[in-house]
């Protein structure tokens, strides 16, 4: 396979380590811009739990979040000459990942527009994906647990783009007021009436998870 | 989580909050980075490919074809837009006319005024206003006389026999001035004189002809060609030849 001869996980990491032992973003973003393809892998690794989470969450179907976190990789990889080291990588990443999601729930949108089979769906039929059954005996509890997950899920997905957003970078992925601002362009002011309205509509549908 | 203070300035409390930070997490799959490395060996993402062309280039230039279009659309139709050309007689060296009177053997020739402008030098001010044909008329004579035949559809022709007349209330004593122009339009003319055709205009064909328009030798299936209401010459084709008639 081509990325056989890249050597990436035999490649040292070539710049200087933090006292904790532990390179900073930065740092690891120079070094992969310097070829070290190990400083990427050490990227990845640290990101790619945290963003599929958050495109999950976002768009509600995991292969989806899956190739679209793939592909924030990708397009960080490829723009990484552009990075300027003065914002946060953190920052930069989830929003990249934050534009391809966007853009996939537009294309989305482009593509129930046009499906004839959109007409003979119901509403609540458009989100459902098949699954396979799944033989294993689970306790009730745990059904209720996915359940209540599940209805969670939908109802995050149900939110306006813009209240979703800060909505999951704050209260699900534990993201700081600040760099929520950051990530989305918007004032700190702006971003916390958002939270709080994304939170109020969320509360009105799952009054009886509360 | 990190405890920060929300819109109101108190420590995050919120029960969505809350609820949110008990979500499981999902985590990718096991081959999450050799796919992503797959894909970077398969090189860069077709949307992040740039035009080489200047974002300003791409948008001026076809907003500046539209431009151009329009403007040559609406210069040509001003530049071409005569309102005298319809009544014009066209200049020719020698035409057949026929008089009222005469028979085939009789046919005179004359000379045509080589003049187009006849009617509008300023000292010769044209008694009868030549009519501005509209470019419709000549182009779909069919689907004008369609427009025509339908009740209240503005035709003047249907509306005109209907119509209340309303008698002015002046001396009809009173003398009128001899240089008084008398407007009649070409399809008055045409339509005084006998003739009816699919449109009372240059590239109209004529269906019927009666009264004086038989007596010059008129005949349906001619096509008008040029009408002068001043000087009352009718220029048709007939059988691929150019006749004039002179109608009063």
């Amino acid at each position: 396979m081509a990325h056989d001869n890249i050597g990436y996980l035999v490649a040292e990491v070539t710049c200087r380590r933090m006292p904790d032992g532990k390179l900073s973003d930065h740092e690891l973003v120079e070094a992969t811009q310097k070829g070290d393809e190990a400083a990427f892998a050490e990227i990845m690794s640290r990101y790619r739990s945290p963003i599929t989470n958050y495109l999950y969450r976002f768009l509600n179907d995991y292969e989806e979040a899956v190739d679209l976190a793939q592909e924030t990789f990708v397009r960080v990889y490829f723009a990484l000459d552009r990075y300027h080291t003065q914002y946060a990588f953190s920052t930069y990443i989830y929003r990249i990942a934050t534009n391809l999601a966007i853009s996939e729930i537009r294309k989305r949108k482009r593509r129930k527009l046009l499906s004839l089979t959109g007409l003979f769906q119901g509403e609540e039929d458009s989100s459902l994906e098949f699954q396979p059954p799944d033989d294993r005996a689970l306790p009730d509890e745990e059904l209720v647990e996915d359940e209540r997950s599940e209805m969670i899920g939908r109802a995050i997905a149900a939110l306006p783009e813009k209240y979703r957003v800060p909505v999951i970078l704050r209260d699900v992925e534990g993201r700081s007021y600040d760099e929520v601002a950051e990530i989305m362009q918007l004032g700190l002011g702006t971003t916390k009436s958002r939270i709080s309205r994304g939170r109020a509509l969320l509360k009105e549908k799952l009054q009886n998870y509360l | 989580m990190v405890k920060e203070k929300n819109i109101y300035g108190e420590p995050e409390t919120d029960e969505i909050h809350r609820l949110l930070g008990t979500l499981k997490r999902v985590e990718p799959p096991k081959d999450f980075d050799l796919r992503v490395r797959a894909r970077i060996a398969k090189g860069r993402p077709a949307e992040e490919r740039r035009s080489w062309l200047p974002v300003s280039v791409r948008y001026a230039a076809p907003l500046f074809l539209v431009v151009l279009t329009v403007t040559g659309f609406f210069g040509y139709r001003i530049l071409t837009d005569d309102p005298a050309r319809d009544s014009y007689v066209s200049t020719g060296p020698t035409v057949e006319v026929v008089t009222p009177a005469a028979q085939p053997s009789e046919i005179q020739r004359v000379q045509e005024p080589a003049n187009d402008t006849l009617a509008l030098l300023p000292s010769e001010k044209p008694t009868i206003a030549p009519e501005r044909v509209d470019r419709k008329d000549a182009i779909k004579p069919a689907a004008q006389e369609k427009k025509n035949e339908k009740p209240g559809g503005g035709s003047y022709e249907i509306a005109a026999p209907e119509s209340k007349v309303i008698t002015p209330d002046v001396d009809d004593s009173a003398p009128v001035p001899a240089n008084r122009p008398v407007l009649i339009s070409v399809r008055e003319f045409l339509a005084s004189s006998g003739v009816s055709a699919s449109a009372m205009s240059a590239g109209g064909e004529i269906r019927s002809v009666s009264g004086k328009a038989v007596a010059v030798g008129l005949q349906p299936g001619d096509v008008i060609e040029t009408v002068n209401v001043q000087t009352g010459l009718i220029r048709v084709k007939r059988d691929g030849k150019t006749m004039s008639f002179r109608l009063r």
